[in-house]
């Protein structure tokens, strides 16, 4: 942890003090007065803005180790499935098998690694999807079709009959709905909160049967004739009309809330990502590749049958490129002369294959009203040397090449 | 009056406490916070208080801030923090004496921090009693949220994992506010359904979703946002309006990316010579911020000096906009809404002063504002609200969070994803660990209780939110690593009865959160509906 600060920054710790205000007085040599040294050197590409939250400095802090030495386990060996939804289209599966847990069940399974299979409200009939996995790995983020939906998974392999095998099963785990209730039914009721939970509840106990939600129970109890219940609601529904509903639903759509969900983490990030913007467009890629991505890529790029059989130690690489970006959601965006269709918040993205040789894929948005353009030459070039036996990682036979021909 | 207006504000830091080094970087975290949010912002509310104002603000406090405010190693140490700050700060008036542009600054600073210092020594180093103060006054509304700030939707697969979160929340803010929290705020607003019969539980009456969690609510909920929905067993949902949320925070709009404020970044314990500032950093050889920063945003070209006059001005303009809009928002749906509308608008307590510096002043200008000249808006708490407002819509809200892409997305991805197998297999173990110690003897109730605290350390969704975003990820990963092997450690002690108790005093001293932890709380129970 101890080192020379000055080396570690790679320059002499004094250059920047004039920038800050003014020479150190330390020594007999003439202060330089700091005016003149204003604009020797500036912060940089560095981050700038306000702040963000976690943050100890532009850059995050080289570590002293502190805490428990050791390694926590791969595995425990307890062989569950577990199964989170993550949003409306992503689930997170992770086995617990320990090395030789899993070495023994690729040893069984005809493809030499396991299978994941996952189902919607029950395990029954077809798989809403089946993925291959690969054989080292315990985990894999999984794209679903819909959001509010039940679903389950199954880890297993198929024999060398073609029999399936479960290994576990995991509980059902529901994706969030992304879409607005279509149950338009209005129900009000009234509760003091002043009243305590317990006092209520005690109440209801008495009269209604048990596993009956709080407020359905005090509804029953009401209609039942019930003294000493919070007074019935004063809403008349006749008060409010279509038109109504119809202005205030006018006021938030799902589209405006989903430009800018920003909580703890985006909104200084967002500001900080427009100013690094402007100084250097390089930089921002770092900050924008939806992490989704590195999943929605591994799930894809398994279900091509049986990994390839080998022994000892091996090694499979492949690259993909993923272009993506966002503008005015009703702005015109050319890749090459290709008009290309924009998600309804402006957003776009496009996933290629990326063999060997050299790409460009020159980019234009237009502003609706034709006043206002901007535009990027992306240019990719890939140039693989192998060394020893190197494969070829398997990969989505529906990605093709980066050109503006396969962008529709 | 025409509606409400509820701001929330969400105070929360991690639990970073490390007695076993004589200085911590991470503990900055809460140095920073409290000299330039918590601090600052009790300044502003006696500056309401002297002024005879009715305010109202909610705020919540959660249980590792509080901790961490009352914890006297810490008190010691945030101490000996801003004496330093003023020893620094007296020699850079002496560095700036012959400067025009910087010695206003460095003497706004040196009468900032002896200010700040006669704040935290008059209420006797307890933030927490300050803030408790105002509560009992009536002007402001704390709440808690889950113990350590876990994300409660990524531990639904095990239902006492989440109780112990709330549970024991509810219990610690007793000890620090002598009554129950009435709201609480859901960590990152993150909801899913099953979170409620926890809170109902814990007497708990409203929190806050994001503004999806109502317009996705089953049943649609007639006025949106702008009334909170009950869920089926009684407790009030609140949803965020999106207008407060983009004028504070979008890139376009947002008020603290304004270029004449001060920037974050640039500080003096990076831009002055090493030996200058070494004495002022907590690990040797390595910068950090003091939190003496000369510059403004500026944007393109080189940096400008910080003008503090233009950026109060700036903070009075935003303020006055954020209120005229506010005003706007308020009329057009009281024209449309049978009923006062009521906008709730949230943002972390953090952001006001140490995310953007000039965030206290904006607050105070636009309560002043709010109270002084208008009267279209009624500055309320959620608790008010519904005691004015007893008959709400039932509806179930839809899964949500305020992170990006409304989900959980940031806290569950390829960076932090190794986490959750551990926690699920933790909180298991801790379960069966309750359930086959029904009655442990004095040790083996030691060990228990700290095998919870080490799960509900590892659980907070700072770890995983740091290691997304990467402002000190090898720190989270350690955090993580730490908790989980000291639980480790506790289970295979109690499974094996033998306790190595020196080892087990030790770790008591170093993670000593909730004291009085109830270990019970992670036993199963049957659900409980109603």
């Amino acid at each position: 942890m101890k080192q020379d600060n000055s080396k570690r920054n790679g320059k002499r710790p004094t250059t920047k003090s004039a920038a800050a205000g003014g020479e150190k007085p330390k020594s007999a040599k003439p202060a330089i007065p700091p005016e003149l040294l204003e604009g020797d050197e500036t912060s940089g590409s560095g981050p700038a803005g306000p702040g963000r939250r976690y943050a100890l400095g532009p850059k995050p802090p080289e570590y002293a180790e502190t805490g428990e030495a050791g390694e926590l386990p791969e595995a425990y060996g307890t062989k569950r499935l577990l199964l989170a939804a993550r949003d409306p289209r992503w689930l997170y599966a992770h086995w617990d098998l320990t090395r030789d847990q899993l070495k023994e069940y690729n040893s069984l399974s005809a493809d030499r690694h396991l299978v994941v299979r996952v189902y919607k409200d029950e395990i029954r009939g077809q798989a809403a999807s089946e993925i291959h996995v690969h054989p080292e790995s315990r985990n894999w983020f999984i794209n679903v079709p819909q959001g509010g939906a039940k679903y389950l998974a199954q880890l297993g392999y198929y024999t060398g009959k073609g029999q399936w095998t479960t290994v576990s099963t995991s509980d059902a785990t529901l994706t969030p709905p992304d879409t607005m209730s279509s149950d338009d039914s209005v129900w009000f009721e009234t509760l003091p909160v002043e009243l305590q939970f317990q006092q209520l509840l005690q109440l209801v106990k008495m009269a209604v049967k048990e596993n009956v939600p709080l407020m359905e129970a005090i509804q029953q109890l009401r209609a039942s004739g019930f003294k000493g219940l919070p007074d019935p609601a004063r809403v008349s529904p006749e008060r409010w009309t279509a038109a109504h509903d119809k202005a205030l639903s006018e006021l938030i759509t799902m589209d405006r809330v989903r430009r800018i969900w920003i909580g703890s983490l985006e909104i200084t990030e967002l500001i900080r990502r427009q100013l690094l913007h402007d100084r250097s467009s390089a930089a921002v890629s770092q900050f924008s590749i939806p992490s989704s991505w590195s999943g929605a890529v591994s799930s894809f790029s398994s279900p091509l049958g049986g990994w390839e059989r080998r022994k000892g130690f091996w090694f499979n690489v492949n690259a993909e490129l993923i272009i993506y970006g966002a503008t005015e959601p009703d702005a015109e965006v050319k890749i090459g002369d290709r008009v290309i269709k924009l998600r309804s918040d402006g957003t776009f993205s496009f996933r290629f294959a990326l063999p060997d040789g050299r790409y460009e894929l020159p980019a234009v948005a237009t502003s609706a009203d034709g006043t206002d353009s901007r535009s990027a030459g992306l240019a990719f070039s890939r140039s693989t040397q192998y060394k020893g036996d190197v494969g070829k990682h398997p990969q989505d036979p529906r990605l093709k090449e980066p050109s503006p021909a396969h962008v529709a | 009056m025409q509606g409400y207006l509820c701001l929330v504000l969400h105070g929360h830091l991690p639990f970073v406490r490390h007695p076993e080094h004589p200085r911590f970087l991470e503990e900055n975290w809460l140095f920073e916070g409290i000299t330039e949010s918590y601090l600052p912002l009790i300044e502003v509310m006696d500056g309401w208080l002297r002024d005879g104002m009715d305010t109202r603000l909610t705020i919540t406090l959660s249980p590792t801030l509080c901790s961490m405010l009352l914890d006297p190693l810490l008190q010691e140490r945030y101490q000996r923090h801003l004496n330093g700050l003023l020893e620094l700060v007296e020699k850079e008036l002496l560095r700036t004496y012959w400067d025009k542009q910087f010695k206003p600054l460095a003497e706004m600073y040196h009468r900032r921090f002896h200010s700040l210092r006669n704040t935290y020594e008059s209420y006797g180093r307890n933030v927490v009693g300050a803030f408790r103060k105002f509560q009992e006054l009536g002007k402001l509304e704390i709440i808690t949220t889950a113990a350590t700030h876990a994300l409660l939707p990524l531990l639904a697969t095990h239902p006492p994992a989440i109780r112990a979160q709330i549970l024991v929340a509810r219990d610690h803010y007793r000890t620090c506010f002598g009554v129950d929290p009435r709201g609480i705020w859901l960590p990152e607003c993150a909801y899913t359904e099953g979170v409620e019969l926890v809170l109902q539980e814990a007497g708990i009456r409203w929190f806050v979703t994001d503004t999806h969690g109502i317009l996705h609510a089953t049943p649609r909920p007639r006025y949106g946002v702008f009334a909170p929905v009950f869920t089926p067993n009684g407790i009030a949902a609140f949803g965020r309006d999106l207008d407060s949320a983009r004028q504070v925070w979008s890139k376009q709009e947002g008020y603290p990316g304004d270029l004449r404020y001060r920037d974050f970044y640039r500080d003096i314990g990076f831009d002055l010579d090493y030996d200058y500032v070494r004495p002022y950093m907590p690990i040797e050889g390595q910068r950090t911020f003091t939190g003496i920063k000369y510059h403004a945003i500026t944007g393109e070209g080189e940096k400008r000096i910080y003008d503090r006059q233009a950026a109060l001005h700036t903070a009075a303009e935003h303020a006055g906009h954020f209120l005229g809009e506010r005003i706007n928002q308020m009329q057009h749906l009281a024209g449309i809404m049978d009923r006062p509308p009521v906008v709730l608008s949230p943002y972390d307590a953090e952001l006001f002063g140490h995310w953007w510096y000039e965030g206290p002043e904006f607050l105070d200008y636009f309560i002043r504002k709010t109270v002084y000249d208008q009267n279209v808006i009624e500055l309320s708490t959620p608790w008010e609200y519904l005691q004015k407002n007893p008959t709400q819509q039932v509806a179930t809200p839809s899964a949500s969070s305020w992170g990006e892409e409304g989900y959980w997305k940031v806290w569950l991805n390829d960076k932090n994803e190794w986490i959750y197998p551990h926690l699920h297999v933790a909180q298991e173990r801790m379960t069966t660990l309750v359930e086959k110690n029904p009655v442990p003897g004095e040790l083996q109730t030691r060990a228990l209780r700290q095998a919870g605290r080490e799960l509900l350390l590892a659980q907070s969704s700072d770890w995983p939110f740091i290691l997304r975003t990467g402002t000190s990820p090898d720190y989270a990963r350690q955090r993580v690593k730490t908790h989980l092997l000291r639980f480790i450690s506790l289970h295979e002690q109690l499974a094996s009865t033998k306790i190595d108790e020196p080892w087990l005093k030790r770790v008591e001293s170093l993670d000593n959160i909730f004291p009085d932890i109830d270990y019970r709380y992670w036993a199963r129970v049957r659900t409980k509906s109603p």
